[in-house]
């Protein structure tokens, strides 16, 4: 098929938010002429450079590697770069930051919330003692791998925040990514660190604020699969709270 | 420490209250969730017919009577298809709610319905054994 080059015209109607001058969000709506080949964020690109260049966003891989630029198209969370306007044409487009968070100007959210609990959770292999350098690599399977290989994919996107309902509703909850993360490092055959993360998975803010709507894994643009984490990880607290978890794993100190 | 800085204006995020509204998917979720409400009707009814049953022939007879009514027969045939909808949405999901079994998620969502196949035919057998 020969490559098609004709420019069509779209709308784009974007949210946006000055905390200087606005009280409140409001929409804008720009025509933008684009190719087959043009993404989301290269309409949103087009926008800032030659309409108007107050339009804020954060963008950089431009190929879903980097995770920034996730926000609301027509309602939906996705990542800008990873979806086209020639799906959205002849409607018009309605973008907005993603849900659930303070927005700071425009598609430009507040991430702190979802730092510090990405913190919380202390995303770090966590052994049971040191090992010196001189005693070589911590070896794996490959079947040990594929344990938690899948959660390690986690772009940090947010976009699963955004999805979550129960998030929007109570923001303390750890929320789908972070707890993601907690079970690829609890799930890791070097990690022994569930006596470190028991207390947050088994707090009302972990894992129990989860109702299973399953949303976060639809629009996960890694196939990371959260609910799948959060679930299995209530099936752990569960062995936690009658003391399951000490007999399978008695080298990591699980209480 | 929290990165939060208090500082910083922004516009804070508030859950309207139709927010399962626009998204198909939530509002598949929410249809699952509130399901449940109409499974808890129909427990009801049954304790109902129950609580008859212990009182005495005739008011047995006045609850069977009842049921017979356009009313509780709709009323069956909408709770059938409800949960019906409730049992397929929570096979989809029980993948999810267990460990990576080596069978694969389809496996267990269609272990689910064996389960349910086998055990309904089971009280089917038993109960026309117990009234024949």
């Amino acid at each position: 098929m020969p490559l098609d080059t004709t420019t069509r015209t779209i709308e784009i109607e974007c949210q946006r938010y000055d905390p200087d001058t606005d009280a409140a969000p409001r929409m804008q709506s720009y025509k933008v002429p684009f190719s087959n080949d043009m993404s989301v964020l290269q309409g949103l690109r087009h926008i800032k450079d030659h309409i108007d260049g107050s339009l804020t966003f954060r963008w950089s891989c431009r190929m879903a590697i980097c995770g920034s630029c996730g926000m609301m198209i027509n309602g939906i969370p996705q990542l800008s770069c990873h979806t086209f306007l020639r799906d959205y044409y002849p409607n018009k487009l309605r973008i907005a930051p993603l849900e659930h968070f303070p927005i700071v100007r425009d598609m430009v959210i507040d991430q702190n919330d979802f730092l510090d609990k990405l913190e919380s959770i202390k995303p770090y292999i966590i052994p049971k003692e040191d090992k010196p350098v001189s005693d070589g690599a911590y070896r794996q399977t490959p079947a040990q791998m594929e344990q938690y290989v899948q959660y390690s994919e986690c772009i940090n996107c947010l976009l699963c925040y955004a999805a979550c309902p129960q998030y929007g509703i109570t923001p303390q909850f750890t929320g789908p990514a972070a707890l993601a993360l907690l079970h690829r490092y609890n799930a890791d055959s070097r990690d022994e660190g569930w006596a470190a993360r028991r207390d947050l998975v088994n707090s009302e803010n972990g894992v129990w604020h989860c109702t299973l709507v399953g949303y976060c894994s639809e629009v996960c643009p890694k196939s990371v699969d959260p609910a799948h984490a959060i679930n299995q990880n209530k099936v752990n607290s569960v062995m936690d709270y009658f003391g399951i978890m000490k007999l399978l794993m008695p080298r990591s100190g699980a209480k | 420490m929290s990165r939060y800085k208090p500082q910083l204006k922004t516009y804070a995020w508030h859950q309207p209250a139709d927010w399962w509204i626009h998204n198909p998917f939530l509002l598949r979720y929410q249809i699952r969730e509130w399901s449940s409400l109409l499974i808890v009707l129909y427990a009801l009814v049954l304790l109902w017919g129950l609580y008859d049953l212990n009182q005495g022939e005739a008011s047995w007879n006045g609850w069977l009577a009842a049921m017979r009514s356009p009313f509780f027969i709709l009323f069956h045939v909408v709770t059938f298809f409800v949960v019906a909808y409730h049992s397929y949405t929570w096979f989809k999901v029980m993948p999810k709610t267990m460990a990576p079994l080596p069978i694969g998620p389809k496996a267990i969502t269609l272990g689910g319905w064996a389960a349910v196949a086998v055990i309904s035919v089971l009280v089917l057998v038993i109960t026309y054994g117990l009234v024949r």
